[in-house]
């Protein structure tokens, strides 16, 4: 019934549109950074990591512990950071753009902070400085250029509960203000005597409405889950093409096998959205073992893989995680603080 | 100036932390039952595999990140992470420490459980003296509770307190947020 009912949500939202000028998915997802540099859309079916709150709101009241966690994230390109903090504020010069747009490759940059609490039925997260930045040219004898440099500061709700026998049902409240610029141009355009207005700063307010369900049968000796959500739907203020509201049906599921030593979890997870556009690209798998202070995590799609280990030691974590696609590939780390 | 300022603000909150340091794995460790000695001698038992398993887990783990710690910062070439790896080395080193004083040493309720279990003295008195025994450690675990709601509140009224005078719009909102960090961990407490 659950899963019929989702699967006609899907159809009724999702439709076949090209984006271009759209941020990544990869980037517009509000998911605790580690988890989702790390796991990919897979963090939203599995829940044996735990930094900040989780992917999917439903499994607060299934964790049911209390936690604080203040993790700071970063992203190789830091010199990027910098550049796109300096195109979002106004204060890049022509020499600033010249640098932007003579990296002729696809380049991105992440740098975060963010402090969460999550409690037995809820959870709240505070990201009061995400940077983003995006670029990735087409057709290099007339270069065109997707482009985007973004400051955010987002806001996290998510409640919880026990609905019945096995089952978990849960409601996150994300609220992102985004100041950004970004266009899709040809590359002549940056540097002609009107390149101002492609770089005027716009600002956008979005509310996310995102549910989430988690069926568990925690009484088995794999412990196998099922999971749903539906993410990315919500309101903006503004419509923009670097921000647009696309919904995301994701269902997944997970198992726990039983090993000697450790925890390991084997998660698959089915991520549908109008940018999809083969079946092949909407799976994902991953994979999470951990031991003592260390845990590692491997996910993989037919578009991108990435792999990574997360480091807790009493009260500290530091976590790096390697992530490639074909045209592009960066490195991400991880310090985090839990009390 | 807003990102130096935010990052010291993470360090500081990371150098906080340290006043309160526990292990995560072993932060519950909690008799929450009667006072009943066989029940008690069954959690102690227990606890005592638990500890051998969780010794040995940080033991492998630790050995695996002080070897792959050591390799990955020569093999890495980028700075971010060949610091990651230096740390990931050291911290291995340090766990495996930790995993050998799980594996021998136990946890706090070892020796008392040891005192009483060959003492020759009847059930009945066993009974009694770890009923005293719980009572206070109760007690020492609400006291901890208060201390730490009462130190993050302090910290908290300091950062708003702090807010409010700034002029800078910047360290102003850094302030906030280290109030409002704070005030979220102090109400944890009380929970």
């Amino acid at each position: 019934m659950l899963l019929r009912s989702f699967v006609s949500l899907l159809v009724l939202i999702l439709c076949s549109t090209s984006f271009a000028g759209a941020l990544p998915s990869f980037l517009r997802d509000g998911s605790t950074r580690f988890l989702y540099r790390s796991f990919g859309s897979a963090c939203y079916s599995m829940d044996s990591v735990e930094r900040g709150l989780p992917c999917n709101p439903a499994f607060v009241a299934k964790i049911g512990e209390q936690r604080f966690d203040g993790d700071l994230f970063l992203g190789t390109n830091m010199d990027y950071i910098r550049d796109a903090d300096a195109m979002v504020n106004g204060t890049a010069d022509q020499a600033t753009v010249a640098k932007i747009f003579s990296r002729r490759d696809v380049s991105q940059a992440e740098a975060s902070l963010e402090a969460s609490y999550l409690a037995h039925t809820w959870g709240v997260s505070l990201e009061p400085y995400r940077m983003v930045f995006y670029t990735r040219f087409e057709n290099p004898s007339l270069p065109a250029i997707d482009f985007v440099a973004a400051e955010e500061q987002s806001a996290k709700l998510q409640l919880s509960s026990y609905v019945s026998k096995n089952f978990y049902a849960g409601l996150q409240l994300r609220y992102t203000h985004v100041r950004f610029v970004g266009d899709y141009f040809m590359a002549s355009e940056a540097f002609a005597g009107d390149s101002q207005k492609l770089f005027a700063p716009k600002i956008q307010e979005l509310l996310y409405v995102e549910p989430g369900f988690v069926y568990a049968w925690e009484d088995l000796v794999w412990q196998p889950q099922v999971s749903a959500m539906l993410s990315g739907w919500g309101m903006s203020s503004v419509k923009s093409d670097q921000y647009p509201m696309m919904p995301q049906g994701l269902l997944g599921t997970s198992i726990k096998p039983v090993v000697p030593l450790g925890l390991l979890e084997v998660g698959v997870q089915l991520d549908v959205s109008r940018e999809t556009e083969y079946w092949r690209d909407a799976f994902r798998a991953a994979i999470s073992y951990k031991l003592g202070i260390l845990q590692f995590v491997v996910s993989a799609s037919d578009y991108d893989h990435s792999a990574g280990f997360l480091l807790a030691y009493k009260n500290l974590t530091s976590g790096l995680s390697y992530w490639s696609e074909p045209e592009n590939k960066g490195v991400y780390i991880s310090f985090g603080v839990t009390l | 100036m807003i990102r130096i300022l935010l990052l010291l603000l993470f360090i500081s909150t990371l150098a906080g932390s340290f006043a309160f340091a526990k292990d995560k794995d072993r932060e519950d460790l909690e008799y929450k039952g009667l006072p009943n000695w066989s029940e008690f001698r069954g959690f102690v038992l227990e606890q005592q595999r638990e500890d051998e398993r969780l010794g040995l887990s940080y033991m492998i783990s630790g050995g695996l990140a002080a070897v792959g710690g050591v390799v990955g910062y020569n093999l890495a070439e980028d700075p971010f992470s060949r610091s990651v790896y230096a740390i990931t080395s050291t911290v291995g080193i340090a766990a495996i420490g930790l995993g050998a004083s799980y594996y021998w040493t136990g946890n706090e309720y070892d020796s008392f459980y040891y005192a009483l279990e060959h003492a020759n003295i009847s059930i009945q008195e066993k009974n009694a003296i770890l009923k005293r025994y719980l009572e206070k450690e109760r007690q020492w675990r609400e006291n901890r509770r208060w201390i730490r709601v009462a130190t993050h509140a302090l910290i908290a009224v300091a950062n708003f307190y702090s807010a409010a005078q700034e002029e800078n719009s910047d360290v102003k909102s850094v302030f906030y947020f280290l109030g409002a960090a704070n005030t979220v961990m102090a109400i944890s407490y009380t929970f």
